[in-house]
Order: structure tokens, then sequence, then C-alpha cells
């Protein structure tokens, strides 16, 4: 019997691609939805504030300071329109003082070509709304039959055509009308695209900053407090054992062979054996190599330890922000626990490579496939930390395999507030 | 020979001055900080410094980089580091250097000190210029061996790693079961492998360091 193979493909995009998604949307779910009207009443706006911008213009310019309140304006329209809130750069207020301050600066510039591409678009808009009502009277008509269009309509159609031509005509309209429709809509999208762009342009850069501090942060107070509690190991319990190592070897010594030397023997071998204990406990807590030898290493270290052969190539030639290496060791070892559990595969395959501005970490193997992310909460946190880098996440695991795992995200230098590395 | 001893832990360090007298050296002073130290080796030179990693004020890798900057003013004298951290990131920085050193190198677990006779051992070893590195060390030198590279046979890596402890050929060869004739040809085998063969110098240190080296 031939086993279907099922695919299973997720993808996690950045907030720019997201804004787009609904030009996918079949029109009933683009009314259903309500993009239709929120992109409507989006084009009414741009046309209003553009027919402003216009008059503005020749008074050129006053355009910076207009800019600044159409700014405002559009972040706030532009809401209903976004997966998610757009940053106003920076509180409008009426503070004359601020806003001719504001007017030489680039955001101030910024907010000028916003207003001027948003009177191009507007004019388009204007004219593609046009365009969709002339074909939906003539639609109208056409389905309907003679009735109070008639006269706006007449040069196109006559009453004494064939049906035949007047349906063909009918779908013809129809077609054309849906287009401009998903063309409007698109104007609106590209126009809240351009204002989350350009009025917010380091939005996403923050965001990755601001969750990426949160890791670095997290790595951070990680390892400070890992180096504390072995400092305080090693400088409390395990200085005592080892005296008390020493004190013991001596007074075996001074004792020589006595007949109780075999139990002083085993104390000794026992204070070593806690010492050793606590040393290993204390090594399970530390990402060293991660740290001081970066991902690469670590990622050597993790194949090299991994009970299916596991072959690293590491592409990269500077080493990545400590935050994101630090994601990515532990999405490889989130991707690799699982694959060593489940995919039942005799070789894994993890590559970093870079591709253009962005990096990919590519994690492939010959298993049976079957990779469910709904299923494990640790590929729902690998979601997590491929959004925390804002990039995407993909796996490609159908029934009978091979699993393909690639995380892709833009690429970051290192800031200089890396993790410490703390003296021991 | 004359040792000067610098750790913190007064309890800690009579212990090691006891060990050590117990062994018949002289230890001609003993510091409990980093700036002691310093002060004490201007002063008087001893033949081997005997010191903690982690000393005050700054219990910062103080006493390791008061050794290493010993050995590059003063490489005839000898380094014993004691310390709690098994990892190797300060073993490999001791042992950089290691080899062009005419003094000895060595890194122990402070707890081996209790162990009276093999430390006297190791620090006889440390004194003839050698280099011995704590076992459990070395495990985690090894640790991170990703390709075995290396064109040693799995017993020569054995022998070697007993080397690199500090054994003698004769506690080797009776601890592995072999004569001292045919450890004799497997420690040559051994020099021939890493081309040390023709080298001046002290095959064993260097072979040792060669052997740590290509672990890493």
């Amino acid at each position: 019997m031939r086993h279907q193979a099922r695919r299973q493909c997720w993808h996690y995009w950045n907030v720019e691609t997201q804004i787009l998604t609904p030009l996918k949307y079949s029109p009933w779910r683009l009314v259903t939805s309500g993009v239709l009207l929120k992109a409507i009443i989006f084009l009414v706006g741009t046309v209003a504030l553009a027919s402003v911008t216009f008059f503005l213009i020749i008074l050129f310019p006053l355009l910076p300071f207009w800019a600044q309140i159409l700014g405002q304006i559009d972040a706030w329209r532009s809401r209903p329109l976004l997966p998610e809130p757009l940053r106003e750069e920076r509180q409008f207020s009426w503070n004359w003082n601020l806003v001719w301050k504001n007017a030489f600066t680039s955001s101030a510039w910024r907010q000028s070509l916003v207003a001027v591409l948003e009177m191009v678009l507007g004019l388009l808009a204007f004219m593609g709304a046009m365009f969709t009502a002339a074909f939906a009277v003539v639609a109208y008509r056409l389905i309907v039959g003679e009735g109070i269009w008639l006269t706006a309509t007449r040069w196109v159609f006559h009453s004494g055509d064939p049906l035949w031509q007047r349906i063909l005509a009918a779908i013809v309209a129809i077609a054309v009308v849906l287009l401009f429709i998903y063309l409007l809509v698109a104007l609106a999208l590209i126009q809240v695209f351009l204002i989350r762009g350009l009025l917010s342009p380091q939005a996403l850069e923050e965001q990755i900053e601001k969750l990426s501090e949160k890791n670095t942060e997290m790595v951070t107070a990680f390892e400070v407090e890992r180096q504390r509690i072995e400092r305080e190991l090693h400088d409390g319990p395990q200085q005592h054992l080892a005296n008390a190592a020493i004190q013991l070897g001596l007074a075996r010594n001074q004792l020589g062979s006595t007949p109780a030397d075999e139990q002083l023997e085993l104390a000794q071998e026992q204070i070593e054996c806690a010492s050793q204990a606590l040393r290993s406990a204390l090594r399970g807590l530390r990402p060293r190599t991660l740290l001081e030898d970066g991902l690469e290493d670590s990622l050597k270290e993790m194949a090299s330890a991994a009970p299916i052969p596991t072959h690293v190539t590491y592409e990269l030639q500077e080493r990545l922000d400590p935050a994101v290496e630090a994601s990515l060791h532990f999405v490889v070892a989130e991707v690799l626990a699982n694959t060593y559990r489940h995919s039942r595969a005799s070789r894994v395959d993890i590559r970093v490579s870079q591709q253009g501005r962005n990096v990919v970490l590519r994690m492939s193997d010959d298993g049976v496939g079957g990779a469910d992310p709904l299923l494990g909460t640790g590929l729902l946190g690998m979601e997590n930390r491929a959004k925390m880098l804002g990039g995407s996440l993909v796996i490609d695991s159908p029934m009978g395999g091979p699993t393909v795992v690639e995380l892709t995200f833009p690429v970051r230098t290192p800031r200089p507030t890396g993790v410490k590395r703390g003296r021991q | 020979m004359k040792l000067a001893v610098a750790e913190d832990d007064v309890l800690m360090r009579q212990g090691i001055v006891s060990v050590l007298e117990l062994g018949g050296h002289e230890v001609i002073w003993e510091v409990g900080d980093a700036h002691a130290l310093a002060r004490s080796l201007k002063h008087e030179l001893p033949t081997m410094l005997l010191t903690d990693v982690r000393m005050p004020p700054n219990h910062g890798d103080d006493g390791l980089r008061t050794a290493l900057a010993l050995r590059s003013t003063h490489p005839e004298t000898s380094i014993l580091v004691l310390s709690q951290y098994a990892g190797s990131d300060y073993a490999r920085k001791l042992l950089q250097g290691a080899g062009n050193a005419q003094g000895g190198t060595g890194y122990l677990l402070k707890e081996g000190v209790g162990r009276v006779s093999q430390f006297l051992a190791t620090v006889d070893a440390v004194g003839r210029g050698e280099v011995v590195i704590d076992p459990r060390v070395i495990r985690h030198l090894t640790a991170q061996d990703n390709q075995p590279a290396s064109r040693l046979t799995s017993r020569e890596k054995e022998v070697l790693s007993l080397i690199a402890q500090g054994r003698t050929n004769a506690q080797i060869a009776d601890e592995i079961y072999v004569s001292p004739a045919t450890l004799e040809r497997t420690i040559s085998n051994i020099f021939l492998t890493l081309d040390l063969a023709e080298t001046n110098g002290n095959r064993r240190v260097l072979a040792v360091l060669e052997y740590l080296k290509q672990a890493n």
C-alpha cells in the first residue's frame, strides 16, 4: 500500500510580510474579515488627506509641518490594517516650538516623503475607485437590464445587442471590478507598508533588539548567577573538603600502616568523590564553550557528544551577537533532542550559512519524519526564538521523512555590550 | 628544593607546607594574597612556586597570572598550580609556553595534596622540569577531542596520558603490565610519531604538550 505522504509545512513570517497577506484572501474572506471595509475607509482618508497635501505643496515650506501632523494621523489610521500596533516615533504635540524644531530633523523629511507619496497614491486610489465604480455600474446594468443607469451607460451598450454578448460583458465587468477591488486593497496595504517602513523604520530592528536584549540579559544573569554559585561552592564546601583530604592524608602519613588505614583510605576517597561530584554538577550548568569559544565550537561539541553521527558545517566568518548565538545553540539543542528521540535517523546535518543579509540555520536528518510543532512544547519554544530573532522558521517533516528544519533571520553585528566574561 | 607557597586559606596553606616539609623540602616563604606574593617574589626567588589560582584581594586569577609573569621573567623557576577548578581553561593558559620554559609546570587539584606520597612525587617531577597535569583535568582537556586526528594508537595514548600525569617509566610499566623494554619501545614510537625523535630538550614534556595540543 502506498503511503500518502502528508506534507507539513509551517511558516512564520515577520511583520512586513504579514501586512500584505490579505492579498492572498478569497474575495469572500476579504469582505468577511473586514479588510475590504478597513481598506476603503483608509483610502477615503488617503484621498481626503492627499487633497490637503496638494494645496499645501504649493506652499512648499509648510510641508514639513503638515507632514508631522499627517504622520500622526497616518500612524493612527493605519492601525486597523497592521498586524500589530505601530510604534509612533514621536508623540506629536501642539507646542509650536517643538514643531518648529522637529521640522528640521530627518524624521520630518521622512514624514514629508510619506505625505508626497500619499498624494500620488491618493490620486491612484481616486482613479481606481472611479474605474471600479464605472465598471460596477456597467455590470449592474448588464445584469439588471434597462433601468435608471440606462443613460449613463448608453455609450457602452445598446439594448439591441445579443444576449450572449451581454452575459459575456457582464462576466468581464465583474472580473474587472474584482481586480480593481484587489488593486485598491493592495494600494491601501502598500501605503500601510510604506507608513510603517518610513515612519517607523527601526520598528523591526527595535523589536529584535528588545527581545534579544531580554535574551542577552537572561544569558548574562544566568552566567553571573552560575559563576556566583561556582565561586561559593569552590570557596566554601570544596575548600573544606580539600582541607579534610589534606589533613586526613597527613594523619595517615603520621599513623603509618595501622589496621584503621583501610577505613581512612576509604574516607579520603569519599572526600575526593564528593569534590568531584560538586565539580561535575557545576559543569552541567555551564555552556562555557558557547560563551567563550562561540557557536561553532559549541555546536561541534554538541555534535561530538551526539548518539547519532552529527555533522556541523559552519560557514560564518564572524561571531554573532552573544544572545543570538545562545538562541541558535538552544534551538539546535532542542531540535537534536527531538531528532535523537523520535526520528530514528542515522545521520544529522547542521549547517549555518549566510545568504545575503540573512543567516540560515538548516538542520536535516534522514529519519522517519512526521514532526509536529503542535505536539511538543519544545518546537513551540523554537518558534518563539525564531520570532525573537525577527526571522522565520520552517519545519518540513512529511510522514516517512526526511525532516528539515530551517531558521532564517537577518544578520546583526554583535553589540559591544555583550555577555560579560566574568573572571573567576 | 627551595619552595614558596601562595594560598589564602590558612588551614590549606598549613596543610600544604606540612606535606612539603614531610618530603624534606624547605619552604622559604608562604603568603596569603596576590600583593604579598608579588612582593615576596621580588625579595627572594624560590626554585618552585606553588600557588592557588584565585586569591585576594581581587579574587580573580591573580595567582595564575603572577605565576605566568614569573615564568616569562624567570623561565628556570618551576610552577605548580593548585586549584579547585578541573575545567580546562586555567590549565590551558598555564600550558601555553610550558614547553619553552626550563622549569617544570604542574596543575593539580587541591584535594590531591592529601595523597601525600603521590603529591611529593609530583613536586619532584615538576622540579625536574616535567609537565604534570592532574588526570581529572586531563580528562577535561581531552573531552573536546572531536577529531581523533592524532596518529597515536590507543595504547600509545594511554602511555602518553600516564606520562602527562608525571609517572616514571617504571611506574607506567607496572601499571599497564608490560616489561620496561616494551614500554621503552612504545615511548620511542610515540616520539617518532610526534616527530620528536631528533628534538633536543625534554622529549617527555614536548610529547605531553603535543598530546594536549592535539586533544584540543
